[in-house]
């Protein structure tokens, strides 16, 4: 079996010097959510908030889209909700 | 509350360990790190990380999905699916924590609830969680042609 290249290879220092060298680009991230979150609405012909109401959390999420499905969602309720914590709030007020 | 920085620095962490686990495959058709570098980012913000690789000339894909919570300055994985699919998305074995099953296929109770996988027969499988043994029951099936 052919692993992966040897000149692929990067050391643990490396790689968090890389991953951390840059800040987060929220907007980017938002976007690429909702763009997952709609292609499974296209795909099941069901809006996310439908689908996680019905679905996240019952037997009938055993399926890997579903699965995907309600991580994704609940990744964008996450986002949401995290504008509005205390700390945001606080921290936007004070300026 | 952990700062996202804090977060991140963890995240990477866990990405490098799954880069580390992910070594033991052929090499995938995506850029891994700039990848990871990627899903570290969004799960900063969105608490979930994951990572689809491809192998077309082997008929295989992979996917990788972990939600993370923040507990004492510690990360832990609060909810994963690993996934071993053929490219038209046939599922050939994966693993998950949902909670939907309590004995495996003889009836035994799981014993790791609620870790399982479900087997190339859709067979219910105890399991451990970890993603190093998933990767290790997956390497068989990248042997064959």
């Amino acid at each position: 079996m052919r692993k992966q290249k040897a000149s692929n290879k990067i050391t643990k220092e490396q790689f968090l010097a890389r991953v951390m060298s840059h800040e987060p680009d929220r907007e980017k991230i938002v976007k690429e959510i909702l763009q997952e979150l709609h292609a499974y609405e296209m795909k099941y012909q069901m809006r996310s908030e439908i689908f996680f109401k019905l679905f996240a959390g019952t037997p009938l999420e055993d399926q890997p889209d579903f699965l995907d499905w309600a991580m994704c969602y609940r990744g964008y309720l996450q986002i949401f909700q995290s504008q509005f914590s205390p700390e945001k709030v606080a921290a936007d007020v004070i300026g | 509350m952990l700062s996202d920085k804090l977060k991140k620095w963890l995240i990477a962490n866990r990405a490098w360990e799954i880069y580390v686990f992910l070594q033991r495959l052929p090499g995938p058709e995506i850029d891994l790190i700039s990848s990871l570098d990627e899903q570290i980012e969004r799960a900063v913000f969105a608490g979930n990380l994951g990572l689809h690789m491809h192998w077309p000339s082997m008929n295989k894909n992979l996917s990788i999905r972990e939600k993370y919570a923040f507990l004492q300055n510690r990360l832990q994985i609060d909810f994963y699916s690993y996934v071993l699919t053929e490219i038209d998305e046939q599922v050939i074995i994966r693993a998950d924590s949902a909670p939907h099953h309590e004995r495996d296929y003889r009836n035994k109770l799981l014993t790791n609830f609620p870790y399982h996988l479900h087997d190339e027969k859709e067979r219910i499988c105890s399991f451990s969680g970890n993603l190093e043994d998933f990767v290790e029951l997956i390497v068989p099936y990248f042997r064959q042609k």
